[in-house]
């Protein structure tokens, strides 16, 4: 192993390298690390793999399940721990493991109980928690804390790769990330920004290692109002910066803009998501997938606000783009389509909706599988049109095949079954079946 | 713990720098030191196993209690303890967190726990520690008597008998296989608390004073039995009531509302609670006089003027020379993590082995200065955090009152010692320590470091900050 430079304490290096260590010397240990950046996480689980394997010791990760009661938490972490013969086992997952029906300090209570069952398994436990988490765990379970050795900071700091602008624009965004955390983050990346500028880093730089990952970091929660101020500042922090119209600006305008739009101004959003796509052609290309993920954005945005005849051609490019550039199979041709198919349901066009939906449907069963989330979610709208038509004994196997999907993928109190569930129960109604609304809405009001 | 010697390169030190309290009595030859006791108030368990010799033989019975601050060695102690007397009394040690449910646990659950271990430990065979002899079957039948109202209670035990082998021989039909079938779901029962109906608890409560009386007549027989057999006497110690997260109402409710079990009870026993509650102004309601209340201090690197207290670090020095050798530290580095530790053993521990691992993955031998400002500032970053709103403190209180109190404790105001809500939270964060048993109370050197970085406490012209690390 290479000699650490201490100036990296905190690093990808140093914490992959500390563990390596702490993992080839006792084969049983519990060791905390805080962290975060996913993608610096990534990174250490990822160097520390290849060296565990060099040494011969077996490599597992266990991902918490989310939103259960802290029993479950504990029953099911022991159960995956026992599995485990010997070697090390990466935990992630402790912010949204616990459901939010329970307050986190009442959860953390048990797992603290539980403390000689859970170090019992002869095993090197890393667990990994976040900033909010582990200001949470070091109060409510100290007995637990103080079997953490060693207790690690992960601060090294990674250039998030942006999801490319081709990328659907409205995703489930926030459900389960936690706020806290993001903002913590998105606070240090521009106090380290402020830090930089003075120290004379150049403007591009800035924008990709400071500004970037904070807004992807911002939309991982979504729409939050106490993330509005913050929003503002950075469109303010990025007309500071003297940068070319690079595709990474045109990425975080449209950040920027998305958390507007998430936030619904609206009004902000749209001259953001045009400049960006002005870069995107001008840089890019007319026929760049980026291109049709801007044109995307901004259809979007019209769609929101009624705007359905200046939503529509721009539909209509971005799906043409991508089918020519990344295939009539791909996933975002699906998402294309799906959004195309939207509009025309908004606009009561539906037999064009119908086929649109349709292949959506089939490309994402093929591609992403047949109980994928976003396979639900097309099945969810199908059967909402098929709902919206009248055509309920169509529209009720949908349904029920999403919300199956959705209950096991996502959770049954994920907002996105409740909506499913919802539907259905509009359904029922319209079908005059009652009992059964009932009982769905009996269930409904459980999960709330 | 695999090595019973000091280590001798950097590479071992993990290996006996553990945070595990120290238990069988090889770890404590090896590793345990007097020197501790020098400092921080004298010998505790001297003075428990002085006076419960004395108990033992003048025939009455010692109660105690014992605290002291997360990671100061309470465990240790008592393992100590217990080693000790172990010519006098058998030890049977019980924790909240495992042997009881402790969210849900009532008062009665440990008068029920004590009542099955003394009997299924007295019937073990001598060499195992027991007095290798049942409890009389009188007992045994005035204890499933007590049971008879309780159907399902019976009924259920009657399950477990048939299913269970008996203690001290193969399973038979008797009344000691339907005792220890009673046990084992009482066991199960207790431990699963939170599943017990309410009008079993409630009813049993109603029946307290019988069940002691009960307990109290099966601790003489057992007692009788056991020094018969050795000589010895059974001495309960009750651990871990002090852990976080047990609801306060279960605490008092067993140490305050019900304090009357551990007056009435015929047996040595002593409980280890939670300090806050000894500080509290329901103190004088605990069940244990002044003179049988023990706690265990934190060791203080400082005086309380802020200059070195060398006694102190003396002491911490035999400690990680016992479990290491000095030699793998640079010059004055080794200094440095005790005075960052601030005397807790724990935090001692965790800075060493952060400071050798960042020294071993820079291939060194020895633990150098660089080494040692990592450690402390990794530490740091946890006393950081725990200096926030903890959800178990009493009352919300602000980083500014919570500030303020430190800046007078470290000025040394007296009327800063008061116990409030601000003083409480900082004792519970170990911002703020307890040394001597006398109530001399200081702020942790990381702590005093934070403060000085937000300018609230000055530096010297020189710069040097003092009880901080530097």
């Amino acid at each position: 192993m290479e000699p650490i430079n201490l100036s990296e304490t905190g690093s990808i290096k140093d914490i992959s390298d500390r563990l390596v260590l702490w993992a080839e010397r006792s084969p049983k240990g519990l060791a905390r690390i805080e962290f975060a950046s996913d993608v610096s996480q990534q990174r250490v689980i990822s160097k520390m793999r290849s060296h565990l394997e060099i040494l011969g010791i077996a490599f597992h990760e266990i991902s918490l399940f989310r939103q259960q009661d802290p029993e479950t938490v504990v029953v099911k972490l022991l159960a995956e721990l026992n599995q485990i013969p010997t070697g090390v086992v990466s935990i992630t997952g402790f912010t949204s493991a616990f459901t939010n029906k329970i307050p986190l300090e009442e959860s953390l209570r048990i797992l603290n109980f539980n403390r000689e069952r859970l170090v019992a398994p002869t095993l090197n436990q890393i667990w990994w928690m976040t900033p909010s988490f582990l200001q949470t765990s070091v109060h409510v379970m100290p007995d637990l804390n103080r079997w953490f050795s060693p207790r690690l900071q992960l601060t090294e700091l990674v250039l998030l790769e942006p999801a490319p602008l081709a990328s659907e624009l409205i995703l489930n965004r926030g459900v389960y990330a936690n706020f806290d955390d993001a903002y913590r983050r998105a606070h240090n990346l521009l106090q380290r920004f402020e830090e930089s500028r003075k120290a004379g880093t150049p403007d591009r730089e800035l924008l990709v290692t400071y500004l970037l990952p904070a807004l992807e970091a911002l939309a991982e929660v979504g729409a939050q109002k106490e993330l509005q101020d913050l929003t503002m500042q950075f469109e303010g922090l990025l007309g500071q910066l003297k940068v070319v119209n690079s595709p990474e600006l045109a990425i975080s305008l449209a950040r920027i803009a998305n958390l507007y739009f998430d936030q619904g101004r609206y009004s902000e959003a749209e001259p953001l998501y045009l400049r960006s796509l002005s870069i995107c052609e001008q840089r890019l290309g007319a026929d760049h997938p980026d291109t049709a993920g801007s044109l995307n954005n901004l259809a979007s945005l019209y769609k929101s606000q009624g705007r359905y005849s200046e939503a529509e051609p721009l539909y209509l490019r971005s799906l043409l783009i991508s089918e020519r550039q990344l295939g009539a199979d791909h996933p975002y041709t699906a998402d294309r389509l799906n959004n195309l198919a939207s509009l025309y349901k908004s606009q009561g066009r539906y037999s064009e909706a119908e086929p649109l939906y349709l292949r959506s449907l089939q490309i994402r069963e093929q591609q992403l599988g047949a109980d994928h989330p976003s396979t639900a979610g097309s099945l969810n709208n199908l059967a909402e049109l098929y709902r919206s038509q009248g055509r309920y004994s169509e529209a009720e196997p949908l349904y029920l095949r999403s919300l199956q999907i959705r209950e096991q993928q996502l959770g049954a109190d994920h907002p996105s079954t409740l909506s499913t569930l919802n539907n259905l129960v509009f359904l029922y109604e319209s079908q005059g079946r009652f009992s059964e609304a009932g009982a769905l809405k009996l269930r409904f009001r459980q999960l709330l | 713990m695999d090595t019973i010697t000091p280590a001798q390169s950097l590479e071992e030190v993990y290996r006996t720098l553990q945070p595990d309290p120290l238990s069988t009595p090889a770890e404590l030859q090896a590793f345990y030191c007097e020197e501790m006791n020098q400092v921080r108030g004298g010998d505790q368990m001297a003075r428990i196993k002085q006076s419960l010799e004395r108990a033992h033989t003048d025939r009455n019975y010692f109660k105690a209690c014992f605290m002291g601050h997360s990671g100061v060695g309470k465990s240790t102690e008592l393992s100590r303890l217990t080693n000790r007397v172990k010519d006098k009394f058998n030890t049977i040690r019980f924790s909240a967190v495992t042997s009881l449910d402790p969210a849900n646990f009532r008062p009665l659950d440990v008068v029920l726990m004590m009542m099955v271990d003394v009997a299924e430990r007295t019937a073990m065979p001598k060499k195992d520690g027991g007095a290798g002899q049942r409890p009389p079957e009188a007992r045994l039948r005035e204890i499933w008597d007590w049971f008879a109202t309780e159907k399902d209670t019976r009924e259920e035990s009657s399950l477990f008998a048939s299913t269970i082998e008996a203690g001290i021989g193969a399973k038979e039909d008797s009344l000691w296989d339907k005792v220890l079938g009673l046990f084992a779901n009482l066991k199960g029962e207790i431990k699963y608390a939170s599943t017990r109906k309410q009008e079993v608890i409630e009813y049993r409560i109603s029946r307290l004073k019988s069940l002691i009386e009960v307990a109290n007549r099966l601790l003489d027989d057992c007692n009788d039995l056991l020094r018969k057999a050795s000589g010895h006497e059974w001495l309960f110690v009750g651990e871990d009531f002090d852990r976080s997260g047990i609801p306060s109402p279960r605490i008092e409710d067993l140490f305050i509302t019900y304090a009357n079990i551990f007056r009435e009870l015929r047996t040595h026993l002593i409980f280890n609670l939670p300090i806050g509650l000894y500080y509290s102004s329901k103190a004088p309601q605990l069940p244990f006089s002044n003179d049988r209340s023990y706690v265990l201090p934190d060791t203080p690197v400082f005086l309380p003027d802020h200059t070195p207290n060398a006694k102190g670090r003396a002491a911490l020095q035999a400690v990680l020379g016992a479990r290491m050798s000095l030699s793998l530290f640079e010059p004055d580095q080794m200094m440095r993590l005790i005075v960052a530790s601030g005397g807790n053993l724990q935090d001692l521990f965790a800075l060493v082995n952060y400071a050798a691992d960042t020294a071993s993955l820079r291939l060194a031998k020895k633990i150098d200065a660089v080494d040692v400002k990592a450690a402390i500032a990794n530490l740091r970053n946890d006393y950081e955090r725990r200096l926030g709103q903890s959800p178990y403190d009493p009352e919300t209180v602000i980083w500014k009152d919570k500030a303020d109190r430190l800046i007078e404790i470290y000025g040394n105001d007296k009327a800063a010692q008061i116990t409030d809500a601000v003083l409480y939270s900082l004792l519970n964060a170990r911002a703020v320590q307890e040394f001597n048993g006398n109530r001399w109370f200081g702020v942790h050197p990381l702590v005093v470091d934070i403060l000085a970085n937000q300018n609230r406490l000055p530096r010297a012209q020189t710069g040097e900050l003092l009880g901080g690390t530097n």
